[in-house]
C-alpha cells in the first residue's frame, strides 16, 4: 500500500467529514484576496464539502454579470441556505485592484481571476459552453451540476439550494 | 506509526483546504497574487499598396508592435514599436487592434484603450505617413469623452478613401439610465449599447462628428465590415431586436435614413453576453456573404449566409460543418469565398476552413494547422496573390495560403 494511497484515501476521508461539518461552519467573509483560478481549480470545486455552491464564470466586460451575481447573492441571503457563491471573472488578470473594489464581486463567497487557455477551460467546465457570460454553474450538495448561459431561472436556483 | 503520521499529514493539509475554501482566503503561506496582466494574442493585418503584409499586436511584455513581410509571413522585419505613451490596448478575444492603409499609404493603427470604470473605454489610433518608420502620437478617436463605453472599434478605408471608425457606444444607455433614476451599469430603461460611427477625410489626421448609426446593440461582439459595390462601407453587427433578440443588423454606413435592416433570424433570446461577432464580405456579383454564431432552436452553431446589397437575407442558411467552430471570418477574392474558424476538441484547436470556388455554390472543407496551446481568432485577407489566413497562436504566427 503506498504511500500515496494511504494520503490520498485519509484525505478523501477527511473532506467527507468536513463535508458534515459544514453547515456548522461560519460563512464566508467579503473576498479580499483573489484567488488564481488554475487548471485544477474547477474540479476542486466540484469536490469541495462546501456544497451547495454557484459559481458565475464573469467578464469585466459582461454587462449581463453583474446582475445575476448580485441575484443568486440576494437568493442565497434570503433562503438562509449555506450556499456559497463564487465568482470567475474570466479576463480580470491585471486588473484586481477593480475587481476588489467591485461592489458586485465583493457579494462573493470567494474571487477568482482566470489566466490561461479560456477554450480549454471552457471545455474542461463543460464542452457546451460557448464562451457567453455569465455562465453559471449550480452545484447542488449532492454534486450534481447544472449549467446556465445567463440568468438562472428563479426554479433551478431554488433546487441547488436544498440541502 | 507510518500510517499515523501520514494521517496528521493528511489532516493539516485537508484543514488548510477548508480554511482556504470556507473563508475565501488562502493561507498566507500558500497566498499567491492573481498573475500579472498578461499580453493578448489578438492581432490585426492588412496588406499595403505596395504588397507588404502587416501585422500589429502585442508583443511578450505586453507592447504594442508593428511588424511586416515581404513574403507572407517566412521572413519578418524587425518588429517596431510606437510609443503609444501609458496607453493600454485591449487584445483579448474580440477586442485586437487594427491596421489599415489610405490611399497615399497613409498607415493607421486603432485599438481599444480599456479605462478605470469598469466597461468603459476609449477608441485611440494612431498613423504614420512614412511606411511606417515613425508614428504619430495616439488621439482619442471619438467627440464623446465620457469615461463609458467606447470599444470593440472597427475600421477601415473605403474606395474613396474615406476612413471609417465604428464603435460600440453606451452614451444613450447611461443617459437613458440617467433619464430613468438607475444607478450607474443599470440599463434596464436602454437595451444593450449603441453602435456610432464618425469618418476622416484626411486618413485619421481629423474626424468627423460622432454618428450614431444605430440603437440596441449587443454590448460586446465585434463589428463586421465590408465594402459596397459602390465604394463605401457596410456593417454588421450583434443587435438586441425587441424583446430580447440577439441577432444582428446590417446597415451601410452614411445611410443612416435607411436604418438598420435584421439581417439573421436565429430568435437567440438570451440575457447574457456571446462574446462572439459575425464576419461580412463583399460578393463578387453583388451582396455578400457573412457568418455568425447564434442558437437557433436550441441548437448553437456558426452559420453562412447571403446578404442583399441591402442587407436582407437570401437563400438557404448554413451551419458550417463543424459543431464546435467559433469565431469564424469570412474573405472573397474573385468567386472565392474562404470562411476559417478554430475549433477546440479537448485536446487542440484546430484552424480549418470551408472553402468555395464558385461563390458559396458548394463548399469543400480544409485542415490548415492545429495547437495545443492558447491561439487567436483566425483571420482572413485577400491578398493579390491570393487569400492568406493568419493565426496567432502562444508559439507563432500561422500566415497560410488557402487556393481555391
Amino acid at each position: 500500500m503506498s504511500c500515496q494511497y494511504l494520503l490520498e484515501r485519509a484525505a478523501r476521508h477527511l473532506v467527507l467529514l468536513l463535508a458534515l461539518l459544514a453547515p456548522a461552519m461560519p460563512a464566508f467573509a467579503a473576498p479580499q484576496t483573489i484567488l488564481p483560478f488554475g487548471a485544477d481549480t474547477w474540479n476542486e470545486l466540484g469536490r469541495s464539502p462546501l456544497r451547495p455552491m454557484a459559481v458565475v464564470f464573469s467578464t469585466s466586460d459582461c454587462a449581463h454579470c453583474p446582475a445575476v451575481i448580485d441575484s443568486l447573492a440576494a437568493a442565497i441571503r434570503k433562503s438562509g441556505s449555506r450556499a456559497r457563491l463564487v465568482v470567475v471573472v474570466m479576463d480580470g488578470a491585471g486588473q484586481e485592484e477593480a475587481l476588489r473594489t467591485n461592489g458586485h464581486y465583493r457579494r462573493a463567497n470567494a474571487l477568482y481571476v482566470f489566466d490561461g487557455d479560456a477554450m480549454a477551460l471552457r471545455f474542461r467546465v463543460n464542452p457546451d459552453w460557448r464562451g457567453l457570460t455569465p455562465y453559471v454553474a449550480l452545484i447542488a450538495a449532492d454534486g450534481a451540476t447544472r449549467f446556465h448561459a445567463g440568468p438562472p431561472p428563479a426554479e433551478a436556483v431554488r433546487a441547488f439550494m436544498r440541502p | 506509526m507510518v500510517r499515523t503520521f501520514i494521517a496528521a499529514m493528511a489532516l493539516a493539509w485537508a484543514a488548510g483546504l477548508a480554511a482556504h475554501e470556507v473563508h475565501g482566503d488562502p493561507p498566507q503561506a500558500a497566498a499567491r497574487a492573481a498573475p500579472a496582466a498578461r499580453s493578448g494574442l489578438s492581432i490585426g493585418a492588412a496588406v499595403s499598396p505596395d504588397g507588404l503584409l502587416w501585422l500589429v499586436g502585442l508583443n511578450s511584455d505586453g507592447r504594442l508592435f508593428v511588424q511586416s513581410s515581404a513574403d507572407f509571413g517566412l521572413k519578418w522585419s524587425e518588429a517596431r514599436l510606437p510609443d503609444i505613451g501609458s496607453d493600454k490596448v485591449a487584445a483579448d478575444g474580440e477586442n485586437r487592434p487594427k491596421i489599415a492603409f489610405g490611399p497615399d499609404n497613409q498607415l493607421v493603427i486603432s485599438y481599444t484603450q480599456p479605462l478605470a470604470k469598469p466597461y468603459s473605454g476609449e477608441i485611440r489610433m494612431l498613423r504614420s505617413t512614412d511606411g511606417g518608420r515613425s508614428f504619430s502620437a495616439p488621439v482619442t478617436v471619438h467627440g464623446d469623452r465620457q469615461v463609458i463605453t467606447h470599444r470593440f472599434e472597427s475600421m477601415g478605408f473605403d474606395r474613396n478613401g474615406v476612413l471609417h471608425t465604428v464603435w460600440i457606444d453606451k452614451r444613450d444607455q447611461v443617459l437613458a439610465a440617467r433619464n430613468a433614476g438607475e444607478g450607474p451599469g443599470r440599463s434596464g430603461a436602454y437595451a444593450g449599447a449603441a453602435i456610432y460611427r464618425n469618418e476622416s477625410r484626411d486618413a485619421g489626421l481629423s474626424f468627423g462628428p460622432d454618428i450614431k448609426v444605430a440603437d440596441h446593440s449587443c454590448e460586446c461582439c465585434r463589428i463586421a465590415l465590408a465594402p459596397t459595390a459602390e465604394g463605401g462601407m457596410a456593417a454588421l453587427w450583434r443587435h438586441v431586436f425587441a424583446p430580447n433578440i440577439r441577432d444582428h443588423a446590417f446597415a451601410i454606413l452614411g445611410e443612416a435614413a435607411k436604418g438598420p435592416l435584421r439581417a439573421s433570424f436565429d430568435d437567440w433570446k438570451l440575457d447574457a453576453c456571446p462574446h462572439h461577432g459575425p464576419g461580412l464580405a463583399a460578393a463578387l456579383q453583388g451582396g455578400y456573404h457573412a457568418v455568425w454564431f447564434g442558437e437557433k432552436a436550441g441548437r448553437a452553431a456558426v452559420r453562412y449566409g447571403r446578404l442583399s446589397a441591402a442587407g436582407r437575407p437570401q437563400g438557404e442558411v448554413q451551419e458550417l460543418p463543424d459543431a464546435r467552430a467559433e469565431h469564424a471570418d469570412v474573405v472573397t477574392s474573385g468567386r472565392q469565398v474562404a470562411i476559417a474558424w478554430r475549433s477546440y476538441d479537448g485536446a487542440q484547436t484546430r484552424l480549418r476552413a470551408w472553402v468555395s470556388a464558385d461563390e458559396g455554390a458548394h463548399f469543400e472543407l480544409r485542415e490548415l494547422a492545429a495547437s495545443t496551446g492558447e491561439n487567436d481568432h483566425p483571420r482572413l485577407l485577400a491578398t493579390a496573390a491570393g487569400i492568406r489566413v493568419l493565426w496567432r497562436t502562444a508559439k507563432e504566427i500561422h500566415v497560410l495560403p488557402i487556393p481555391p
